[in-house]
């Protein structure tokens, strides 16, 4: 028997029992370790929903034998509203269908007790394990692409010979493996943990799947991006969902919301299903009442491939975005991770239908100084970059080092300016020398660099900003011993027709010098412009 | 007879949780019951460790071992966590010491998650950082005189044995894995030994 064979032998024999096992022991000891007691693990819900879908128009009697166990949960759950609040039963009913919402009437437990009020290390365990089991899974029995026959054999292999990089394309490593880190991340963060001791989890979790997910040696590339992106990224899905559920809300409006936000967070949504926080009627959090500014943007843009003018030859393409702007550095608490957070994206309908996507999440910070009139303040943020189009490609997870500064102009408008030095932990650029087995085609490395960013703003529009990125890359794989010197600056301004609508122009400018000690030198620039219109929601 | 073996372990585990569910201390899953009053405390830490690594993979086919001398200070908190800074010296031996070895200076950061059960303190602990390495030889036999920085990590386990209320004895076993060359990275299996002083 070939030894390939024998691993396919161990893998189908043996892991998945192993895996079933793993499963089972988790969810035995989670459930009956007793955590949380059983009428808040599967509290079947309670009739009251149903007054406000007009169940009071059902006249009991013509409703049969049938529905006499309905009528009786009816009735139990109208009797403490009349001890409670003093009106009957029957005046809920009747307010209820003269138009007045009825969820005024129902005064949330005070004292509800949280799913996330205590850390539940077995369901994160078993979210975790099955984050990682679904698509081995979906790999090995289904698409059978070849890399999830692991084995015993496999596993010394990559245990005894570590790191290496891997060849996988530039959407897979710079967007698949973050969105599978965020997974990860939210299996601790849903059931309990607080940001911090979330952190671990998409390390840890992405480390075992290196290891022994795959035949290939562990990926070091994607270790930091599933995971330093995977946390990013999951702070944000988990904060943008707690932003959505309200937990006060009833009817279509909350199942609506409840499938929505778990679209955006699924584990979450496990986390409210099994606790029944999905459709009880319970106070909001904190994380609920948030300030947000939500931004869509629409228009076209040339980006010319090659070459230092606008009228060279190019490629038109129609962009639609989104920027969410989740608190503001300059009133939040600066020692709360992720008290602030901008993310914002492109999709195109041209090169790659994902084109653009940037975020810079907050992990603390020091206010320095000011007054009325002026701010200081230095902080420590989480970035993820993605841009890819038919000129270049350079994606990133970075640690940004960042003092902003606030300068009033009048009683409004500020200028805002930001000095950041950057740490790239592990960049993806664009390369002229490099095709690897699997296809890959660009460099991957860390680097310094710098990010500087002055705009004239009123707080909801930016009425002319200017920014700089530069950054090194050090290629660690890909064209040997390699440097690319990245530079990205943008000029862009916005004229507000209303406080909701505004028009838009940018001109930006990206240019690479990559030096090559085994080849010729490259430098290359792309200019790009950009009309738009943006909405702020 | 694999698959029974299987079977009866899945209802051992199971019936296990089960007993666990029927005693009193439901919802208490936890090292903080048996641990008497007055545990929680913090102090900052000084530790002295020496260490032997058995290398693994195509490192190993070279250099087949290494033995460090490391010092640590950190801090303790009193909920689980410890933090660390960890520097020292180490030499990697050749199978037949026909060559000079590599010296290295690690230059690590950690953590460690542990478990207060009084006298005995388990924990698990995970290290990262960069090592300084002076090679006179190559991984391939080539001479040469190179200083290379390079990313390292560990992860492992160990236990503190509390000697006094300021003395402890420290023993760590942890994968390592670091950086030297992509087709020989520097893997192995590190068995450490220590002395703590924490200062309360």
């Amino acid at each position: 028997m070939k030894s390939y064979d024998k691993v396919k032998l161990i893998v189908h024999s043996n892991l998945p029992v192993s895996i079933l096992i793993f499963v089972f022991i988790i969810l035995s000891c989670e459930i009956s370790f007793g955590k949380v007691p059983d009428s808040d693990l599967f509290e079947i819900p309670a009739p009251v929903l149903k007054e406000d879908r007009g169940l009071s128009a059902i006249k009991f009697s013509d409703c049969g034998k049938s529905n006499l166990l309905h009528k009786q949960n009816f009735l139990s759950t109208a009797a403490p509203n009349k001890n409670s609040s003093g009106i009957s039963a029957k005046k809920i009913i009747l307010i209820d269908r003269s138009g007045i919402s009825s969820s005024k009437l129902y005064t949330p437990k005070p004292d509800f007790k949280y799913w996330e009020s205590e850390k539940r290390f077995g369901v994160a365990l078993l979210e975790l394990g099955f984050s990682q089991f679904f698509p081995w899974a979906l790999a090995d029995w289904v698409m059978k692409p070849g890399w999830s026959v692991v084995g015993s054999n496999v596993w010394w292999y990559n245990i005894s010979h570590g790191w290496d990089y891997d060849g996988d394309s530039f959407l897979t490593n710079n967007f698949t493996h973050p969105y599978h880190g965020n997974f990860y991340f939210n299996s601790a963060r849903s059931n309990g943990f607080n940001f911090w001791e979330s952190v671990p989890f998409p390390f840890v979790g992405s480390l075992f799947w290196e290891y022994f997910g795959e035949i290939y040696r562990p990926s070091f590339n994607d270790w930091i991006n599933t995971s330093v992106s995977g946390f990013n990224l999951g702070e944000m899905a988990y904060r943008v969902t707690n932003l959505i559920t309200d937990n006060t809300a009833r009817g279509s409006k909350r199942i609506w919301q409840e499938i929505f936000a778990g679209i955006l967070n699924p584990f979450r949504a496990f986390s409210r299903l099994i606790s029944g926080e999905a459709w009880k009627v319970h106070p909001n959090t904190a994380l609920y009442k948030q300030p947000v500014k939500i931004y869509v943007d629409g228009g076209m843009r040339r980006i010319v491939e090659r070459g230092s003018d606008i009228l060279d030859s190019a490629s038109v393409e129609g962009l639609l975005g989104m920027k969410i702007r989740y608190g503001d550095v300059l009133e939040s608490d600066l020692k709360t991770p992720f008290s602030c957070f901008t993310a914002w994206g492109h999709a195109s309908n041209g090169y790659s239908f994902l084109t653009e996507l940037h975020s810079l999440g907050h992990l603390t910070g020091w206010k320095l100084g000011g007054n009325r009139f002026h701010k200081e303040i230095f902080s420590i943020n989480v970035s993820y970059d993605f841009l890819i189009n038919p000129a270049f490609e350079f994606g990133a997870p970075s640690i940004t080092f960042n003092f902003t500064l606030k300068n009033m102009l009048d009683e409004n408008a500020y200028v805002r300016s930001d000095l950041g030095l950057v740490a790239v932990l592990m960049g993806s650029t664009s390369t002229e020398y490099f095709y690897g087995y699997d296809g890959r085609d660009y460099d991957l490395g860390p680097g310094p660099g710098i990010r500087i960013i002055s705009s004239v703003t009123n707080g909801n529009w930016d009425y002319i900003s200017l920014s700089y990125s530069g950054s090194m890359i050090i290629t660690m794989a890909g064209t040997p011993d390699s440097k690319h010197y990245l530079h990205h600056a943008i000029l862009e301004g916005q004229l507000p027709i209303n406080d909701y609508f505004a028009l838009g122009l940018s001109m930006e400018y990206y240019w690479r010098n990559s030096f090559y000690p085994h080849n010729v030198d490259v430098s290359r620039g792309s200019p790009i412009g950009r009309v738009f219109f943006i909405t702020r929601l | 007879m694999k698959n029974t073996i299987l079977i009866i372990s899945l209802i051992l585990f199971s019936v296990s949780g089960q007993t666990f569910a029927e005693s009193p201390k439901i919802g208490t899953l936890s090292f903080k019951d048996s641990k008497p009053a007055g545990k929680d405390w913090s102090s900052l830490f000084l530790e002295v460790e020496y260490s032997y690594t058995r290398h693994l993979g195509e490192y190993e086919k070279v250099w087949g071992s290494s033995q460090s001398g490391t010092i640590a200070f950190g801090k303790k908190y009193s909920k689980h966590y410890m933090l660390y800074f960890k520097t020292g010296y180490s030499q990697t031996a050749e199978w037949e010491n026909t060559r000079d070895g590599n010296s290295m200076i690690p230059l690590l950061v950690g953590g460690k998650y542990y478990f207060d059960l009084g006298t005995f303190m388990p924990y698990f602990a995970f290290t990262n950082g960069f090592n300084v390495i002076s090679q006179k030889y190559d991984n391939f036999g080539n001479q040469t005189d190179d200083i290379l920085v390079k990313y390292a990590w560990q992860l492992g386990v160990g236990a503190y044995v509390h000697l006094s209320r300021n003395f402890a004895v420290n023993t760590t076993v942890s994968y390592n894995s670091s950086f030297y060359y992509i087709d020989a990275q520097m893997t192995g299996f590190n068995y450490a030994g220590g002395i703590a002083y924490f200062f309360r």
